[in-house]
């Protein structure tokens, strides 16, 4: 990865000085990082910024890690969760893996590991918006017969209103 | 009654160490994930160096009192975990309610609902004749749901109260209106009468009044 293709990553976690080792290390891995210490700065930052992958812990005061990956995957179609917690179980991971989470992986994760889980989550994000533009582009194309110039543009509203 | 309080200690024993168990173990996770976050930042910044980029020093200073401090933490927590394994090692005796107080709120703070929490010291030093394992219990129970309870923002303060010559009372005072309804559920208020504690809710707060000596807890054990 180079500096001009940097994956914006969303980073939370309420034990402060490991959000600020990890940004530190991340950042020199060319990763643009935001980091939040709860879920609710993460949902707030989260509505002003564009994230690729978002790095969650699970235990967390106010909102919690399943709170926050629950309401990120609502508002943002294509962001990649990855939950990384020293409260990881299986239970936890199978509930967390049913609402969407792409991994979850348990504290203390190798560096590398935590490196290329992102790498593949950004992957995933990239086909996931690829396939849907595909088909974005296909119904466009099967818009423009018979309909009219109105119609056309009511229509890709409502394609818009649905990738909210 | 008495084999009541002895089935007690093994159920909800077992139950309660679990719990704290898993939650000294989540904070010792925490720990060793910071130490190694911040040893892999050194080595990163030391592969640099060798590249030949500069940077500020200051980051190795903070890197390494970072790793002095969270080792300082890690043996502070196994001091706790502990002093928690020995609260079965006598069934009943003598036990120091601030002690009991202080451990309870060190343990509770692992949970990441735990809400800030000031211990008031003592002018005196208040001894119990009870199960010091039971009476960590209860308190720790206490302390967990009085902090589901509470808002994020609110504190809690606790007190310790000789108030009669036979009773001693734990005032928990909260500084937000809290909804108690609930509480105590069954599993506390089993505990809270073999103690033969009481509680009393205020908006306020809440006051565990106990006795100085529980003959009953005493007879049962001192037989073994």
């Amino acid at each position: 990865m180079t500096e001009t293709e940097k994956i914006h990553l969303l980073l939370v976690d309420d034990e402060e000085k490991f959000l600020n080792a990890l940004t530190e290390r991340l950042k020199l891995k060319f990763f643009d990082i935001t980091p939040a210490t709860n879920g609710e700065d993460a949902i707030e930052v989260s509505q002003k910024a564009r994230f690729d992958v978002a790095v969650v812990d699970l235990q967390m005061p106010g909102i919690d890690g399943v709170q926050l990956l629950e309401t990120l995957k609502q508002s943002h179609r294509f962001l990649e969760v990855i939950i990384l917690s020293g409260h990881a179980t299986i239970d936890t991971a199978v509930a967390c893996t049913k609402l969407g989470a792409f991994k979850v992986l348990e504290k203390p994760c190798g560096f590398e590991k935590l490196v290329e889980t992102i790498k593949e989550a950004y992957e995933a994000r990239l086909k996931k918006k690829f396939e849907n533009d595909t088909q974005r582009m296909k119904k466009i194309q099967s818009l423009a017969f018979g309909q009219s110039p109105l119609g056309i543009l009511r229509e890709l509203h409502k394609m818009d209103d649905n990738l909210k | 009654m008495t084999s009541h309080a002895s089935d007690l200690v093994h159920k909800q024993g077992l139950q309660f160490f679990g719990s704290v168990n898993a939650s000294i173990s989540h904070e010792l996770k925490n720990i060793f994930a910071i130490i190694s976050e911040t040893a892999g930042f050194l080595n990163d910044l030391t592969q640099l160096s060798k590249q030949g980029q500069t940077f500020d020093l200051c980051l190795l200073e903070n890197c390494s009192n970072s790793i002095a401090e969270e080792i300082e933490r890690g043996f502070d927590t196994i001091r706790q975990m502990n002093q928690f394994a020995h609260s079965v090692d006598d069934p009943v005796k003598e036990t120091r309610i601030h002690d009991t107080l202080a451990l309870a709120v060190k343990l509770t703070g692992f949970l990441s609902f735990a809400r800030k929490t000031r211990l008031e010291p003592s002018g005196t030093e208040i001894t119990i004749d009870t199960s010091p394992f039971l009476l960590q219990t209860l308190v720790y129970r206490t302390l967990r749901a009085l902090y589901r309870a509470m808002d994020t923002s609110a504190e809690l303060t606790l007190t310790l109260r000789e108030s009669e010559a036979s009773l001693v009372t734990l005032i928990f005072s909260h500084d937000q209106a809290v909804d108690l309804t609930d509480f105590p559920d069954f599993r506390t208020a089993d505990v809270a009468e073999v103690l033969k504690a009481a509680f009393t809710k205020s908006d306020t707060g809440l006051a565990l009044t106990l006795p100085r000596e529980n003959k009953d807890l005493r007879d049962k054990f001192a037989g073994g």
